[in-house]
């Protein structure tokens, strides 16, 4: 920054508070990682950045806050975007007797999402979720791996597993 | 001696012309502009502009670089946010201002003795003479300032440091006008009696 | 050098790992090897400013799918190339949901100029759904130019979201 010599310049009006003021007037300066952990917070979303309580604190329940927080997505350029839309997930499995779905939404976790029975052998799940893609694969009977059949295939050359995926605007 | 400017701002209002990590000069107004647009990159540039001038004042309001640096991260991510709510863009540096001075607010301190010695003798300014009478001498400045009431140090720090006037202290404190230049007295006057005695670098 | 410069000196020195906390679910869920190295792919992708929960999300895939700690730790270090990869080409400004679609459209052959290409003729909007349509496009075996094309052109023409999603259907 440039500075134009001016008198207007409050100055203390003794010579110990001068030397206080210069010397706290010295520049600093300040690691640019700041500047990178903003940006960092901004691109996910965060409003604030969470510094504090992040250690020892990052459990189960900011884990999950920082999940939802990336399924959030971008908000100053596409204002429509952030909100959650509902997905209604479908199988037909006639001859089962429990369906559950695991994908990025729930962390993979086989217990967390299950569908209902919804009549002629038909399994459904409502949920509610962020823009974003996901990839999710059905656990039928808790054995058996099964993509949706609704949506395009894609092919699992992770894991080999059959999966789907789904986007949400 | 940085010197305000005529215009009657501090010395951060004047977001003037620098050299943007691209290599073009931009002003604050031109990079407002395109941080809205979506341009995180413009956004870069006025942290980077920023950040120091704005770090020392948060240092010396909280006493200890962690804090400092959190008031300061705090503060860009709520800016950037707030941003379309910024009405005078060429005058960016004092909207920032404004905000990382409530953040250094509302950062809790942490509960350190001599917090004020994370300053290290590498981020002071060369300087001739004894380095370590260097670090004593602000190492006494911090404790004294420490030593202050928040509103008192805040106050010393807007009108000395950062060169405002009086009405713009009580314009962004929420203060009135008397109570900013008792603050300011206050503050003085512990300050000189509690460093009268020490021999300065 | 004095006592409380020598602790200010580590203080600051560690305090940034400090920072940076084990993510529970991979401690909880993978082996303490594969928890490790999934760890230390989320650390360098926070400080490279790539999303770091679609890794997270990769390894724990592979927990629920049963495959070894070492699969799941090349799946994860693919994963994070992709994502690198993605961010050169979106650009700084591209959010993480774009940069993780993006890393699928790497994934399944889109290459980075078309990412770039894409980004230039639908600037002011998100991305996500123009490169998961692509994504799509290309996985199910639609001819590359073919799906390029047609992204390009509802771009161009600012078309809305749902106009890239009626892309996929079949005609």
């Amino acid at each position: 920054m440039t500075f134009v010599q001016g008198d207007r310049a409050p100055e203390p009006a003794d010579e110990t508070l001068r030397r206080i003021a210069a010397e706290l007037r010295r520049p600093i300066a300040f690691d640019a990682a700041i500047d990178a952990a903003a940006l960092q917070a901004i691109r996910a979303g965060r409003r604030s950045t969470g510094r504090r309580g992040v250690w020892p604190w990052l459990g189960a329940a900011a884990a999950a806050l920082a999940a939802s927080i990336l399924l959030a997505v971008v908000l100053h350029r596409d204002p429509a975007a952030g909100a959650s839309r509902a997905v209604l997930l479908r199988l037909v499995a006639p001859a089962s007797s429990t369906v559950t779905v695991v994908g990025d939404f729930n962390d993979w976790n086989p217990s967390a999402t299950p569908l209902a029975p919804s009549g002629a052998g038909e399994w459904t799940v409502r949920l509610r979720l962020p823009p974003g893609r996901y990839r999710y694969t059905f656990l039928v009977d808790g054995r058996e791996w099964q993509r949706d059949p609704t949506e395009p295939p894609v092919p699992d050359d992770d894991y080999g597993a059959p999966m789907s995926v789904i986007t949400v605007s | 001696m940085p010197a305000k400017t005529g215009s009657g701002g501090t010395r951060l209002s004047q977001g003037g012309p620098d050299r943007s990590p691209s290599g073009m000069t931009e002003s604050d107004a031109a990079l407002v502009a395109r941080t809205l647009a979506g341009d995180l990159d413009a956004f870069a540039g006025l942290m980077a502009r920023y950040r120091n001038s704005l770090g020392l004042y948060a240092l010396h309001m909280l006493g200890n670089r962690e804090d400092a640096e959190e008031a300061l991260q705090d503060g860009f991510v709520r800016a950037y946010w707030a941003l379309a709510a910024c009405r005078e863009p060429e005058r960016f540096g004092a909207w920032l201002f404004r905000i990382v001075v409530n953040r250094c607010r509302t950062v809790r301190r942490r509960l350190r003795r001599h917090d004020h010695l994370t300053l290290l003798p590498a981020d002071l300014p060369g300087r001739r003479g004894d380095v370590s009478e260097t670090l004593g001498w602000r190492e006494e400045i911090g404790r004294a300032l420490a030593r202050l009431r928040p509103h008192y140090r805040e106050a010393f720090l807007l009108r000395y440091v950062e060169e405002m006037e009086y009405d713009e202290i009580a314009r962004l404190t929420g203060a009135k006008e008397p109570a900013v230049r008792m603050r300011v007295k206050r503050a003085s006057d512990q300050l000189r009696e509690l460093l009268r005695d020490v021999r300065a670098g | 050098m004095r006592p409380s410069a020598l602790l200010a000196t580590a203080l600051l020195l560690i305090g940034p790992a400090l920072l940076s906390a084990q993510d529970r679910r991979l401690t909880e869920r993978l082996d303490p090897i594969t928890a490790g190295a999934v760890q230390h792919l989320v650390d360098s992708a926070r400080t490279a400013g790539l999303p770091t929960e679609p890794l997270v999300q990769k390894a724990l895939e592979g927990n629920t799918l049963g495959a070894s700690g070492e699969r799941i730790r090349t799946a994860v270090a693919a994963l994070y190339g992709q994502l690198g990869r993605a961010r050169a080409a979106l650009g700084g400004s591209a959010t993480d949901a774009e940069v993780t679609a993006g890393a699928g459209a790497i994934r399944a052959g889109v290459p980075a100029d078309t990412l770039q290409r894409l980004r230039t003729l639908r600037s002011g909007r998100s991305l996500v759904v123009p490169i998961s349509v692509l994504t799509d496009l290309m996985t199910e075996g639609t001819p590359p130019d073919r799906a390029y094309r047609s992204v390009f052109d509802l771009a161009r023409d600012g078309r809305p979201d749902d106009d890239f999603l009626a892309l996929r259907e079949k005609p």
